[in-house]
């Protein structure tokens, strides 16, 4: 069968309503003049099988309306517009096996986005003494009355207070969780601060 | 892909600036809308413009056309309209050059509405139809078999692919090798 008998056979189950995907057929009927008279010609014979004409439109019929509408504008409807290329975009040709490689893709690059993002967490963070930070704590926070607290820092493993005040040691911890939220690991803006990790001494 | 999915389709293509969508539209219902006019309006030398007429409001209607109802039925609507306002109008004509009201049985315009027929046109219709059904008649029984199952009693290509134990695809072939023969007698017929 040659491409346009197999085209000429697609019009014709389109014009009966039985072609599942139309896009690429509309498509060759709007840039093909013969292709849109077979259209023509193939529906009179369907109207006179049917006896629903009484009368033919005389030739060049339809190219008179299209002559007397070249001067009418376009009509732009946003929402068909849309409609159209979302329909034209989903029935394009994708070779098929190209399909799962563009899935692996997607995931390949939001994996590598998670990881790199959870890198910075760790890469850029100083690591500062212990001491240093419990004396700088007070400091920040004039207003809180200043407690002695002896304890050190722990960030190699997980990021924790750890002393001999249970009380000032827990309420450290408990600031550290409720504040991680807000850091910027790395001095990198990424995707973790919107992130909501919260460690907390998970060795007890 | 239904029928009237498919004007949808053709009109939203057309909402979306593809105006040789409309085109399709109007070769799929020309001589439907021109049957229609000409049942209503005698002049049959206006029937193409009033058509014609149709057609264009119809384009410039589109814009506004939602699909809550199908196209042809929207056509159908616009077409009798215009062919109604062409009558009122002729009638006016007519009276403003003195034709009585009270005479207008007597009066040429008066029957205006009513249908009619004009016989050379009908005489070229019966021929037409004639050569139809002539050529369904004489195609091989599987191409006649799907055709008449099809235009005559309405079945789809899966339905009538389950009568004639055969696949969907013989089925649309079948169907399009018998609509080629019966158009290309139709060309003989018109002396192409």
């Amino acid at each position: 069968m040659t491409v346009l008998n197999e085209k000429l056979e697609q019009i014709s189950a389109l014009l009966d309503g039985e072609l599942e995907s139309a896009q690429s057929t509309i498509d060759y009927l709007l840039q093909n003049e013969q292709a849109r008279d077979a259209w023509q010609s193939m529906q009179l014979t369907k109207d006179i099988a049917h006896n629903s004409i009484e009368r033919q439109a005389s030739a060049g019929f339809s190219a008179g309306i299209m002559s007397a509408l070249e001067d009418e504008p376009s009509i732009l409807v946003p929402e068909a517009r849309r409609s159209v290329v979302a329909a034209k975009k989903s029935s394009a040709t994708v070779l098929p096996f190209l399909r799962p490689v563009a899935g692996l893709a997607v995931a390949a690059t939001v994996a590598a986005v998670t990881i790199f993002s959870f890198d910075n967490l760790g890469a850029g963070q100083p690591q500062l003494p212990g001491s240093a930070l419990a004396t700088v704590v007070p400091s920040l926070a004039p207003a809180v009355v200043p407690v002695a607290f002896t304890g050190t820092y722990d960030s190699s493993d997980r990021t924790y207070w750890q002393g001999s005040d249970e009380g000032m040691q827990d309420e450290l911890n408990r600031y550290l969780v409720d504040h991680t939220e807000h850091s910027n690991p790395g001095g990198y803006q990424s995707m973790v601060p919107y992130v909501r990790v919260a460690g907390y001494d998970n060795k007890k | 892909m239904s029928e009237r999915e498919l004007d949808y389709e053709l009109v939203k293509r057309v909402q979306a600036g593809e105006k040789a969508a409309f085109d399709l539209l109007v070769r799929k219902y020309q001589s439907r809308i021109i049957s229609l006019v000409s049942r209503m309006v005698k002049d049959q030398m206006e029937v193409e413009d009033v058509a014609q007429e149709a057609f264009i409001k119809a384009y410039r209607g589109l814009a506004n056309f939602r699909g809550d109802s199908a196209f042809y039925t929207w056509l159908y609507r616009i077409a009798i309209n215009t062919a109604k306002n062409y009558l009122v109008s002729r009638h006016r004509k007519a009276s403003m050059m003195g034709v009585d009201a009270q005479d207008a049985e007597q009066y040429d315009g008066a029957d205006l509405l009513q249908d009619h027929d004009t016989p050379e046109d009908l005489l070229v219709s019966e021929e037409v139809r004639g050569s139809v059904h002539n050529s369904i008649e004489t195609l091989p029984v599987e191409l006649k078999t799907a055709i008449t199952l099809r235009e005559f009693e309405g079945l789809s290509y899966e339905e009538i692919a389950e009568v004639m134990e055969c696949p969907i695809g013989t089925v649309r072939s079948r169907i399009f090798r018998a609509r080629e023969a019966i158009e290309n007698n139709l060309k003989a017929l018109a002396g192409e």
